[in-house]
């Protein structure tokens, strides 16, 4: 799902705190600077070397991406639990439920006897 | 997997080429020539006397009475006990059977036969509403409605039957389908259509007035009396796609009271089991969920070529019968059938959903893959024997079944 929404484009953070990694936070970016200088932004481990003038220009673009997120009201993919979208729209957030489950409910076994039949 | 595709692909074509025929109604120990004395055959996957629920053992007792096995009640559950009777799944003899299903030697069967590959399917006449032997009852009112209906319903309708030369059923099907049935819980259009083909025949062929008299009064009374008819045509429709090797299409679905039991076309006539799940419905006054039985009934095999629950779009007045929800959440459960099917029947379609096809063909590796299961419109029977029905609802088919039958096909392909 990160390598999705990061290919669409979007500045993905999969370092919520509060959500333990549960969650991501997919914004815009303000300005299209190619996929890989966003994508390397997601994890710190992985960061490459790069021009500083391009990190510091990310890093404004990600500061004001952040400020655009946080002052505008939330519009959300809720993908997974629906319980969460109720809640959502509940408080009266846009809210688009894509129900999705881990495949065979997550039994590895099964999910490989799977991908084994349409291989 | 290339094989399983192509292997879906021909089940489906089986199922949708089927031309399913009312073309009599015939004893069973005629129908059935290995059906035998004291052998009693009955809904879902094997069961024996020990296991069976209460509803079903109210019916082996008055169905032993009704065939001369026993002299009373108490004397048919005694000898079932002692193992006086052989049992056996109607499926295992080309029949099906609604609720307890039971079919034995002297009960008069509809006979369908599927003239596209030459096959037969048989069930029993439907007995009614309320306190009737497929729901467990078996006093003296039952058993003498089925004394009538082996003298006098079932020879009336053979005989009207080769008369006419037969009723051809996936059209009327497919009428009943804008007509509001699903032909399951609902079937009061598809049993108006029969009636208007088979009063005229009846007329003709009819040996005295009192009995015609009788025959129609009982048939048009009757809001269920296609179930029976669309039972045995589910069967014929799917006795063709059986042991297909690599098809992971469900060829039959059905429940005993006990287990829920289904069988897929690449594994032959395997049965795959779990514990049957209570429904969630609507119970008639006087009776509550505490009252009810579990699932049961062969008449899952309606579900199974694409009617009944997968057909709820063509039927919002049934959702509200069964307790499911607003009339205008009908086309959600066909919409979720859709996901675990391999294709959609052209012939039998939805007005609601602009004339799609019903979803046809479950395959088990969507079931697992996505864990929606089979969702099946049923009776509720009362779980003490000799009451009848006590309401109407919707139950799943329990994933367990599935699961099992998708290592048991892995393993026949050998990627297991």
């Amino acid at each position: 799902m990160t390598f999705v929404l990061a290919a669409a484009g979007l500045n993905v953070y999969a370092r919520a705190r509060s959500q333990n990694g549960a969650a991501l936070v997919a914004i815009p970016p303000r300005n299209n600077n190619g996929g890989p200088a966003e994508r390397a932004e997601m994890n710190d481990h992985n960061r490459n070397d790069r021009n500083r003038n391009d990190e510091i220009a990310n890093d404004q673009n990600v500061r004001a991406s952040v400020a655009s997120l946080l002052a505008a009201p939330p519009r959300v993919v809720n993908v997974g639990l629906e319980l969460f979208a109720n809640d959502l729209a509940g408080e009266g957030a846009k809210v688009v439920h894509v129900q999705w489950a881990p495949p065979a409910g997550g039994n590895s076994y099964l999910a490989g006897l799977l991908d084994k039949l349409r291989s | 997997m290339k094989i399983i595709e192509e292997a879906n692909t021909e089940a489906l074509r089986r199922i949708l080429a089927g031309d399913p025929v009312l073309v009599d109604v015939v004893p069973a120990a005629q129908a059935l020539p290995g059906l035998g004395e004291r052998t009693i055959l009955h809904a879902g996957p094997p069961v024996g006397w020990e296991r069976m629920c209460g509803p079903m053992r109210g019916a082996v007792m008055g169905i032993a009475v009704f065939e001369g096995w026993a002299k009373d009640l108490d004397d048919a559950a005694q000898q079932a006990a002692a193992g006086a009777f052989v049992f056996h799944p109607n499926h295992d003899f080309g029949a099906v059977g609604p609720m307890t299903g039971l079919t034995t030697r002297s009960q008069p069967l509809l006979v369908v036969e599927n003239k596209a590959f030459g096959n037969r399917a048989y069930c029993a006449i439907n007995e009614g509403l309320g306190k009737v032997m497929r729901f467990g009852g078996n006093d003296a009112e039952v058993l003498g409605r089925l004394t009538w209906i082996k003298d006098v319903l079932g020879p009336s309708l053979g005989r009207a039957l080769r008369e006419i030369g037969g009723i051809a059923l996936k059209p009327l099907i497919a009428r009943g389908l804008t007509m509001g049935d699903e032909m399951h819980q609902r079937n009061v259009g598809c049993s108006c259509l029969m009636l208007r083909q088979l009063a005229p025949a009846l007329a003709r062929t009819a040996e005295r007035a009192a009995d015609l008299i009788a025959c129609l009064t009982f048939i048009g009374g009757n809001d269920q009396f296609f179930l029976n008819v669309g039972m045995a045509v589910g069967k014929a429709l799917t006795d063709p796609a059986r042991g297909i090797a690599g098809s992971s299409v469900v060829t039959a679905m059905s429940r005993n009271g006990t287990d829920f039991g289904i069988r897929v076309s690449g594994t032959g006539d395997r049965w795959f089991t779990a514990p049957v799940e209570m429904p969630t419905g609507i119970y008639f006054p006087g009776f509550s969920e505490a009252d009810a039985n579990p699932d049961m009934g062969d008449s899952a095999i309606v579900e199974t070529i694409g009617l009944g629950a997968f057909a709820m779009a063509a039927a919002p007045a049934v959702v509200g019968y069964v307790g499911a929800g607003r009339p205008s959440e009908a086309a959600s459960f066909t919409r979720a059938m859709a996901d675990i099917v391999v294709g959609a029947n052209p012939a039998w379609t939805i007005p609601a959903m602009d004339f799609a096809g019903v979803p046809t063909g479950i395959d088990i590796r969507l079931v697992v893959e996505t864990g929606l299961t089979p969702t099946i419109n049923t009776g509720i029977a009362h779980r003490q024997p000799g009451v009848g029905q006590v309401g109407a609802g919707i139950v799943k088919a329990p994933l367990k079944c599935f699961e099992d039958a998708l290592v048991a096909f892995a393993l026949a392909l050998g990627v297991a």
